[in-house]
């Protein structure tokens, strides 16, 4: 008796499993919504904070679909593509430019965006100076002659264009948030607040719906975006999705198996073992591009024996860099050539370590430790990174046979960071090697020369290298930047040099970047720039269900 | 059998006990060890200001009593720290998180006690046979497998490479979307039911029974091998064989003595196979991407989010105490033998 | 005598008890010997790496297959077996010097000091297994001697009850009396008389447990919370397959089965002691005609 009502009931479930859902018997609602076009992209990491003027991490994944700068660039091509601004022109002395702003372009809020908006957001981003606020330095004043003209007068020459194109702190937000967060003036932190509680005020082709920082972050097309109107504009597709969510997927593995599955269209963070799979599989595209990213291993120069630059030029030639781009990367990475990456103006191929173990224990002897080292070293990095932590292990293997022993400690980032932070009142409470990631705000060369090795960065150098000629020459390079290029890369090579003798850090590899998506989803390869790492332009895609 | 006002009391007064043995364990584990405490408090770049800050909201430049009498107000204002990795507070991810990992132990649990008791029992009665033997060695088996393996096998050949089942989260992103879902509850099951939406209701259906099996196994043997055991003992009483005796019918027996004498015991041991199941699920929950406590809480175990870790921690022991008192009281009204 | 008389015919009746035991008893030797047979230690230690042999799947030259740095995993797994070893002796044994004096002074000596031990066992025991564990190894940090601490203070209260319950019946008892009467100081009595006879289930159920030390250490493992790699132990394997599970299966295949066979055989044991000890169920063992 039992045994019959068990086999109805598992019948009864069989078939409900075996039939799609919407099946025959499935009844539709009677008000069927339109099939809306939906992408969902996979984020690694949390969301971090909304504020356009101050964010400088993760969110630099969406701010794009919602805020927009005065100009998009594209380094490959090494063009700018205009956003906001519809052209602009610079003085012969470099000390003067103007942008003409776009008529037409609204704020999500229907307020129209004029020049007066473009002053006071950048003023806020400036005053504030916070992130990234740094690029805007060479800015003097800001002058809106009228409502679609702005006209910047600087205190020394720089490729502000460059600077308006970047990935952080470059955004045009509605000068009316102010009101909606019932502020004082556009410094008052409820203006930071009310962006932080998940509100925006940007212009640009999506608007925020949700906003769940832990988890997914949703976006809706915002209909009267200036973009969608225009024929020929190069960064839009009349096929774009219309709602677009980032979810948060902290690991590589869950990221490809809900891609696999059809639960997110878009990741990428995926085992990189399995790309060749991945590539023969006609349900999926695998989208290659060069990324800005790299990988660099600090070294606590101030805790001795790390403190011996021979010590570290052995440590330089007992890094197995092949192998760790094989096994970390599956081949997806280039051994680095000093801190700039591959692809970007600055970086120059000569700036590689040899791996010779044997170079490795001449140099530790001559330092005067030929058995190697008798204190464990430790090594941090940011936990939940695969890359990472075999990279880190295969460090370990190989300086252990030089007599090195190195403790590897997976830590979060806060954690890593507020460690070697300590380093600075006290270089033997820190650790002695910090293994992060490396991406560029600007452009530029300058911003991994200055942030990790300039001894006015304390938040990033966090090797603690204090180099006075290295300063000298690149902080002279980034001003010819925008006017005499041959003799800034003369510099940044000098600089380069420098820290190619001295190894205040080892560049471990310059990332390939990918992308994994289901096959319907066209334009991707046009949605990545590596200026804007992480970001897939949901604008560009063309999706088609 | 009524319970006495008196033993209610007694056993409330133990939990709330308890609960603070939870609370002085955990403040020991994140206050009295760590070297410098508020670097696993401060967070996400926290500068020196923000440090001294930390130092002074932990009160940590004052003595130890002091800081217990304050971390204890904390938790109980319901200031749970916050979670390095988003700036809302812990409290508010775990009880967002909390449906979802009742749902699936629940289920699991479910088919743990209903598959897991009766096959038990079935096996005591077949005492000696081949079936006790073959139920025995399976039982055995299966409160030997790791659930993280199991889960990672079932995965593989199930969800990845035959493609029966979905390999991974609560339910298709699109099809909710679509058909216009809202959670209400946060169980989903329910949800889908109360707004009528079937094709849901099937997807979630889908969607949790692999994870839910997986995590039913180790609770499953467990339960079979305690009611066998149980059932052999209830089996050899001296009442039971001197019934056999006179000659009353086996099947009357098993049902009017033997059950009722079994299944109490086997009740009150479900408790210890609750406590397996929860922390089972953080293993599942965390390969199938399952969006509920375990999977927050290995998240967090992954990126060394300390406050988070501990913020689960401590609502999984209250849970589970509260779960264990629930129990006892069942247990203590069901059985006659019990004076209360 | 009849006791190892009785057990030998359970045995020799009963092939999945016998299992049982030849399990225990090779998982104890292979850990012993296992770092003195490798056959090629650098691979499982960890020390040592191949990039040309990635990823390599079970054939006779690598029976397990070879990880994502080209190491033997077979020779990983055999080391991995000390590695468990440690951690379940390590375990019980810490447990246990913690839970015996606990649950002795406390089921002893009784009264408000008995009552107030058992409260603090009690709150341990509030947390549900591994909870705890999972709680202090995230202090700790990763390590051996940290994951072994970690699960012994999560353990020792199951011990500390067990011994409690056994030492207050045990020192009622007439001859216990007969010993204070005579002037034998408490602190004798209590460990040359009532100790030895309180331990016999303690030690049983101890030596049992050493297999769901194992299974929880390597959890601790999985998470990232046990013990660093490249140490070979087996949970720790399992987790470093995870990311490639559909192409190399083989790497959290195997070491999951040797923890699945390791902790099968202290059960299979644990079920033929504790059958051995059940008075009914002996009768029923002599009496029934197989």
């Amino acid at each position: 008796m039992v045994a019959l009502v068990i086999v109805i009931i598992v019948g009864v479930v069989a078939y409900y499993v075996v039939t799609p859902p919407g099946g025959p018997t499935t009844t539709t609602p009677t008000t069927t919504p339109p099939p809306t076009k939906m992408i969902i992209y996979a984020s690694l990491s949390e969301m971090t904070t909304a504020d356009p003027s101050t964010e400088f991490s993760n969110s630099v994944m969406w701010l794009p679909l919602v805020y927009e700068p005065l100009l998009w660039y594209d380094p490959i091509t090494d063009t700018f593509i205009p956003a906001l601004a519809t052209n602009y022109s610079s003085s012969e002395d470099g000390l003067v430019w103007t942008f003409t702003i776009r008529r037409g372009a609204v704020f999500h809020d229907g307020t129209p965006v004029t020049s007066q908006a473009v002053k006071l957001s950048i003023e806020r981003t400036i005053a504030l100076g916070q992130g990234a606020a740094f690029i805007w330095d060479p800015v003097e004043s800001i002058e809106t002659p009228d409502n679609y003209t702005v006209v910047f007068r600087l205190k020394y020459p720089a490729a502000l264009d460059k600077i308006a194109a970047t990935a952080y702190a470059a955004y045009i937000f509605s000068p009316k948030v102010v009101e909606y967060a019932g502020a004082s003036n556009l410094t008052d932190p409820k203006v930071a607040d009310w962006f932080n509680s998940g509100k925006e005020a940007g212009s640009g082709p999506y608007k925020m719906v949700k906003w769940d920082p832990e988890n997914e972050v949703v976006f809706e097309k915002f209909a009267d975006w200036w973009g969608w109107r225009l024929a020929d504009y190069p960064m839009k597709s009349d096929n774009a999705p219309d709602v677009f969510k980032i979810r948060i997927i902290k690991d590589a593995v869950t990221q490809e198996t809900l891609l696999l599955s059809g639960a997110i269209d878009i990741a990428m963070y995926v085992p990189l073992e399995n790309i060749e799979q991945h590539q023969r599989n006609p349900n999926l595209q695998v989208v290659f591009k060069p990324s800005f990213q790299n990988l660099i291993m600090l070294i606590n120069v101030k805790k001795p024996p790390l403190d011996n630059v021979l010590v570290r030029r052995a440590i330089a030639h007992a890094v197995p860099y092949e192998d760790i781009v094989t096994v970390a990367r599956n081949g997806l990475a280039r051994v680095a050539s000093g801190p700039v990456p591959y692809g970007m103006w600055g970086h120059f191929d000569n700036l590689t370590f040899k791996y010779n173990l044997s170079l490795a224990r001449e140099l530790l002897t001559q330092a005067g430790y030929p058995s190697g080292i008798n204190r464990t070293l430790i090594l941090t990095y940011t936990a939940g990174d695969i890359y990472e932590a075999r990279t880190a292990q295969l460090i370990k293997s190989s300086l252990a046979q030089l007599g090195i022993d190195v403790e590897v400690r997976p830590l979060s980032w806060e954690e890593q960071w507020a460690l070697a932070q300590r380093g600075w009142e006290d270089p033997n409470a820190a650790q002695d090697f910090l293994i992060f990631y490396w991406w560029p705000d600007v452009v530029s060369p300058f911003t991994y020369l200055y942030n990790m090795f300039h001894n006015a960065s304390k938040i990033f150098n966090l090797c603690y290298y204090e180099n006075p000629d290295f300063n000298a020459l690149i902080e002279e390079a980034v001003t010819l930047e925008g006017i005499d290029e041959a003799r800034a890369l003369q510099l940044y090579y000098m600089a380069q040099k420098i820290l190619h003798d001295d190894v205040p850090a080892v560049p471990l590899w310059d990332m390939i970047d990918l992308r994994i998506a289901r096959a319907g989803i066209g334009n991707l390869d046009k949605a990545i720039n590596p200026a804007y790492p992480t970001v897939v332009f949901a604008q560009v895609l063309d999706v088609r269900r | 059998m009524p319970i006495s006002r008196e033993y209610l009391i007694k056993r409330l007064l133990l939990l709330a006990l308890v609960v603070v043995g939870v609370l002085v364990i955990t403040f020991v584990i994140t206050r009295v060890i760590p070297a410098r405490p508020e670097f696993l408090w401060a967070g996400p770049h926290a500068t020196e200001e923000q440090l001294k800050r930390a130092r002074q909201e932990l009160h940590l430049d004052e003595p130890i009593h002091v800081q217990l009498y304050y971390y204890l107000l904390d938790f109980f204002k319901g200031n749970w720290g916050v979670s390095w990795r988003t700036r809302t507070p812990i409290l508010n991810d775990l009880f967002t998180a909390l449906p979802a990992t009742l749902e699936l132990v629940i289920i699991a649990f479910l088919l743990a006690s209903l598959i897991g008791i009766p096959l038990g029992i079935y096996s005591a009665l077949k005492y000696g046979g081949l079936a006790d033997q073959v139920i025995r060695v399976l039982t055995v088996l299966g409160a030997s497998m790791p659930v993280f393996w199991v889960a990672l096998i079932f995965q593989t050949v199930v969800g990845t490479w035959t493609k029966l089942l979905p390999a991974s989260g609560r339910v298709d992103d699109y099809l909710a979307y679509e058909t216009g879902f809202k959670p209400v509850t946060g169980f989903y099951l329910l949800d889908s039911l109360i707004q009528g939406n079937l094709p849901v209701f099937i997807d979630v259906l889908k969607h949790v029974i692999m994870p839910a099996l997986v995590l039913a196994i180790y609770p499953l043997s467990l339960s079979s091998r305690m009611s066998r055991s149980l059932m052999i003992e209830v089996l050899n009483e001296n009442y039971v064989r001197s019934l056999e005796v006179w000659g009353i019918p086996k099947r009357t027996i098993l049902l009017k003595y033997a059950l009722r004498n079994v299944i109490v015991p086997v009740i009150a041991s479900l408790g210890l196979s609750f406590g397996y199941t929860l922390i089972g699920a953080f293993m599942v929950e965390l390969i199938f991407v399952w969006p509920g406590l375990g999977y927050y809480a290995g998240m967090s175990l992954l990126s060394y989010d300390y406050p988070a870790i501990i913020g689960v921690v401590v609502l999984v022991a209250l849970f589970y105490s509260f779960i264990n008192l629930i129990v006892d009281l069942i247990h203590a009204w069901l059985d006659p033998r019990v004076r209360l | 005598m009849s006791e190892f008389r009785l057990y030998l015919s359970l045995m020799r009746r009963n092939p999945v008890y016998l299992t049982g035991l030849i399990i225990v008893s090779s998982f104890v030797l292979i850990g012993l010997i296992a770092p003195y047979i490798l056959t090629r230690p650098g691979d499982a230690w960890g020390i040592t790496y191949d990039v040309s042999k990635r990823l390599m799947p079970p054939s006779l030259e690598y029976p397990f297959g070879t990880d994502e740095y080209g190491r033997d995993l077979f020779n990983r797994v055999l080391l991995g077996t000390r590695f468990s070893l440690m951690i379940g002796v390590g375990v019980v044994a810490l447990s246990l010097a913690i839970g015996i004096p606990v649950g002795l002074v406390a089921g002893y000596v009784g009264g408000k000091v008995g009552t107030a031990l058992m409260r603090v066992t009690d709150m341990f025991l509030a947390f549900p297994p591994l909870l705890l564990a999972i709680a202090l190894a995230a202090t700790f940090g990763r390590g051996l001697l940290n994951t072994i601490l970690a699960l012994s203070l999560s353990w020792w209260p199951w011990y500390s009850r067990l011994v409690y319950l056994q030492v207050s019946s045990v020192r009622n008892l007439p001859y216990v009396d007969a010993a204070r009467v005579i002037g034998i100081s408490e602190v004798r009595i209590m460990f040359r008389h009532v100790l030895p006879n309180s331990l016999t289930p303690v030690i049983t159920q101890a030596t049992l447990d050493t297999g769901s030390a194992i299974l929880e250490a390597s959890a601790l493992s999985f998470l990232g919370v046990g013990v660093p790699p490249p140490t070979p132990e087996w949970g720790l394997l399992v987790s470093s397959g995870w990311h490639l599970i559909s192409k190399a299966w083989w790497i959290s295949f195997f070491p999951g089965l040797a923890l699945i066979v390791t902790v099968l055989g202290f059960n299979l044991l644990g079920d033929a002691v504790k059958e051995l000890m059940d008075p009914r169920l002996r009768n029923l063992l002599s009496m029934r005609r197989v």
